[in-house]
């Protein structure tokens, strides 16, 4: 009997293994069908790269670039948008660190199908991504990077140089977004003394680098600074050390997986000041990791609040359809812009191009007179290679969610 | 003054938690001169254990009563662990030289690391690690019924391999079966157990018969028989679990930080005295301590078990002559110290509000620097030797001035702590000084 069941079981699975791999093949070669017989002549590729975090602690914001990016090159092939050209999107990791940033540059810079790449998501990485794909004339478009030397040069405040010809963001820098959140606290929130915290990776150390300035020009008291190593989980000698200054605020330069531990912790210690901190910390996995008592903590972001703009319902709306099993996070909205000002290029620079390399050049030089309605607002860039918006908005932990508090476009004065 | 009795108190608590792992380090060097550079991972598959036994039975809820289950939770995961590592990667190299353990050590700590990584982000391979499980329970249930002696260190492969190709191949029935019918179903249940006796049973005695003869394998039959009752029945038994309790769960990924419950009494609004803050997890952690060290005291001087294991520290061969299961004794140190490391991955849990796969690395190297600051294999030495590299810690992040200062610099203490002790009294604070053996 024992061998009967055993037999009859192996022939059930050994059928239904046969089935799903003839469903399988079946699948692969129906939709091979439908590319080729959509444009009826010959099909070239290019490729968009993506250079974002998809495992490690950042992933959560990583995995919504690369979705975002997906959505746009699968609208983009479906309406056809470049005649005999189909676009794939090749997405590497780089954890959130340097050197797999680098090396999954460099396997892009090597593939002779790749025209332009969508990331990093990190400051630092981009620093090491530039250099790899510049010579090689790929375009890079970042829709996170905020640290403003990667488009004006190390002397970015007093002398402004372009290091990179190739490289593009349609996000605004901390150049805007420290100042911002300095006077959000100063001249709305009515906060004279603050502390500030960053992790002394590049973007934290960028961002509470400007928000201090601002701050003390404004006429605020920087009573504290303090850092903390970014493998740390635990905040009690840190926090113990602000608390005698009696700040009415924490300004912390870094991203959320510190960042919640950080206020939670602080709040625990009995520290109640709200903690503000820039795009990297505006995320639902904050308030997670902040536990209830995140309420009140502020965060500034690039840009007016996906949902409530109109031109991004529509992408909200698209991307739920799509079934992507990650949210599109925080840089949803400005990585399907990036993806978008990529193909708008290529609408130009691949039209009469009969390989993808010799194209990379053109689209390179196509980028700067790039100019359309996207997700985020008006999608154009400026000599540097900066977004030309700069509308920022500052959101605040309300019942566990966070809430817009106001959005504005920032002037310099 | 508010502000050094705020690092001491700070200090104190992270001490606390080193002590409680460095106990971990010390007692099971005091038994085997062995440095389970895996306790790290102990420690921190305890945090997972409470947090795993929160999410499975209590998610949402924060009151105090929980606080036990989970602390036993992590126990059993912990000990687990611990005794499962001891058997499958010390024991076999009891007398290796000494840098086998040590090599098996860090594997099996990326083994924790990953393990639990993969595990919270498929939980279906739970499956994978309960048919493991099951192998094992199954073939040393099975080992209790034969007379022939398993353990023995004459006895060869193929002495064991009857009884293991039963446990397999009753496996095997229940995996063919469930791939093809996975509800849960009374026949199919059944058809497992049955099946599997009967497929499995025959399996062992062919090899039985093949390996050893007629005699040998009419012998085994009973032992056989039984192995393969037992694996289908708790595989399916694992099975149930799984699909009612585990699958239900919505388990978070730990390629992430995850966020540890919140209970109440034991975390929020800190208590002030004076100026000075202390968080109610940091007391549970000294408590927690305090309870633990006393209950050790207790158990190492007034119990036989304890006592014994101070023979076996002194001399393992004469306490063997002596009447002593040292394999025992040695299970027991390494379960102790998994009971404490248990309980340390609940504070730390408690304290930072959140736990990832990677915290047991740091932890076991303070920890460790701890055990040999105190002088390792000294029990007492472990926890002081913890809570003095707590407060040096806490001191030196507040009163180290300028450039070095700060809290970026609070790891570099702890070693610069254990280079000093090391080269001026290398047997520890309170260790004495020993002729080594080897």
């Amino acid at each position: 009997m024992g061998g009967t069941v055993q037999q009859r079981s192996v022939v059930r699975v050994g059928a239904s293994l046969i089935v799903a791999s003839l469903a399988l093949t079946a699948c692969g070669s129906r939709s091979n069908n439908d590319n080729g017989g959509s444009t009826g002549s010959t099909t070239k590729t290019a490729k968009i790269g993506v250079i974002a975090p998809l495992s490690g602690d950042l992933s959560a914001l990583g995995l919504g670039i690369q979705h975002s990016v997906e959505l746009a090159v699968k609208q983009a092939n479906d309406s056809n948008a470049i005649p005999g050209w189909k676009l794939e999107v090749d997405a590497k990791d780089d954890e959130g660190k340097t050197d797999p940033g680098k090396n999954a540059a460099t396997s892009l810079a090597g593939d002779p199908a790749v025209i332009g790449v969508v990331g990093t998501l990190n400051t630092s990485v981009a620093q090491q991504v530039q250099p790899v794909l510049a010579p090689k004339n790929i375009v890079q478009v970042s829709p996170a990077n905020t640290g403003p030397g990667l488009t004006q040069g190390a002397q970015w405040q007093s002398d402004p140089k372009r290091p990179y010809a190739t490289y593009f963001r349609t996000c605004t820098t901390d150049a805007v977004q420290g100042p911002f959140a300095a006077r959000y606290l100063y001249e709305t929130a009515k906060i004279t003394k603050v502390a500030t915290i960053h992790d002394k990776k590049a973007y934290g150390q960028g961002l509470v680098g400007t928000f201090t300035e601002e701050f003390k020009k404004l006429g605020g008291q920087v009573v504290s600074a303090q850092t903390i190593n970014p493998d740390d989980a635990n905040f009690q000698a840190v926090v113990s050390a602000i608390k005698p200054s009696a700040p009415q605020a924490l300004y912390y330069g870094g991203e959320y997986p510190k960042a919640g531990p950080l206020s939670q912790q602080m709040k625990a210690a009995g520290l109640n000041i709200p903690l503000m901190g820039g795009d990297g910390i505006f995320d639902p996995k904050y308030i997670q990791l902040g536990g209830k008592t995140s309420d009140g903590d502020l965060a500034t972001s690039v840009g007016a609040p996906v949902e409530a703009l109109d031109s991004a319902k529509k992408f909200v709306a698209d991307y739920n359809a799509a079934g992507y099993k990650e949210p599109y996070a925080a840089y949803g909205g400005y990585s399907f812009d990036a993806a978008n000002s990529i193909i708008n290029a290529l609408k130009v620079s691949l039209k009469d191009a009969k390989d993808v390399e010799s194209a990379r050049k053109a689209t390179v030089d196509a980028m700067a007179s790039v100019s359309f309605d996207g997700v985020t607002g008006k999608v154009a860039f400026d000599q540097y290679g900066d977004t030309t918006s700069k509308v920022l908005t500052v959101y605040k932990v309300a019942a566990g969610k966070w809430a817009t508090v106001e959005t504005k476009d920032f002037a310099t004065k | 003054m508010d502000q050094f009795f705020q690092q001491l108190v700070n200090g104190l608590t992270l001490g606390s938690l080193y002590a409680l792992i460095a106990v971990g380090y010390t007692v099971v060097y005091g038994i085997v001169q062995l440095i389970n550079f895996a306790h790290g991972e102990v420690f921190m598959i305890g945090a997972f254990g409470a947090l795993s036994t929160y999410l499975l039975f209590f998610d949402g809820h924060t009151s105090v009563w929980i606080l036990p289950v989970m602390i036993v939770g992590a126990m059993a995961a912990s000990v687990g662990t611990a005794v499962l590592m001891e058997r499958v990667a010390y024991r076999p190299l009891r007398n290796a030289p000494r840098l086998a353990p040590l090599i098996t050590a860090i594997g099996i700590s990326v083994f924790l690391q990953e393990f639990i990584r993969l595990l919270y982000d498929r939980p279906g391979w739970a499956v994978l690690a309960m048919a493991g499980l099951t192998l094992f329970a199954a073939y040393l249930l099975g080992a209790r019924f034969t007379k022939v002696p398993l353990d023995h260190p004459i006895t060869k492969w193929r002495d064991r391999a009857p009884l293991l190709a039963a446990t397999v191949f009753a496996l095997a029935v229940w995996a063919l079966l469930r791939l093809a019918e996975r509800d849960l179903s009374i026949v199919i249940t059944l058809a497992a157990i049955v099946g599997g006796l009967i497929v499995g049973t025959a399996a062992g005695l062919l090899f039985a018969v093949g390996v050893t003869g007629t005699d040998r394998a009419k012998a085994l039959l009973q032992p056989i028989a039984v192995v393969a009752v037992a694996t289908g029945v708790l595989m399916e038994l694992g099975w149930l679990i799984f699909k009612e309790i585990i699958a239900k769960v919505e388990w978070p990924s730990a390629k992430q930080l995850i966020p540890f419950p919140q209970i109440d009494v034991v975390t929020g609004k800190a208590i002030e005295i004076g100026n000075v803050t202390i968080q109610r997890s940091a007391v549970f952690t000294i408590f927690a301590l305090a309870v633990c060290a006393a209950l050790l005291w207790f158990f190492i001087n007034r119990t036989r078990l304890g006592r014994g294991m101070q023979a076996v520290s002194q001399d393992p061969d004469t306490a063997r002559l002596m009447g002593i299961n040292v394999d025992r004794i040695i299970v027991v140190a390494f379960a102790l110290g998994a009971v404490l490391a248990a309980i340390a991955g609940v504070s730390q849990g408690l304290q930072n509000n959140n736990i990832d796969f990677r915290m047991g690395f740091l932890a076991g190297l303070k920890a460790f620097t701890a055990a040999v600051l105190g002088g390792i294999g000294n029990i007492q030495g472990a926890v002081v030797g913890g809570l003095v590299l707590g407060v040096v810690e806490a001191m030196a992040t507040q009163y180290v001035p300028g450039q070095f200062g700060g809290g970026s610099w609070k790891d570099v203490w702890a070693f610069v702590l254990l280079i000093l002790v090391l080269v001026f009294r290398p047997q520890g604070l309170l260790g004495a000084r020993v002729v080594d053996r080897a």
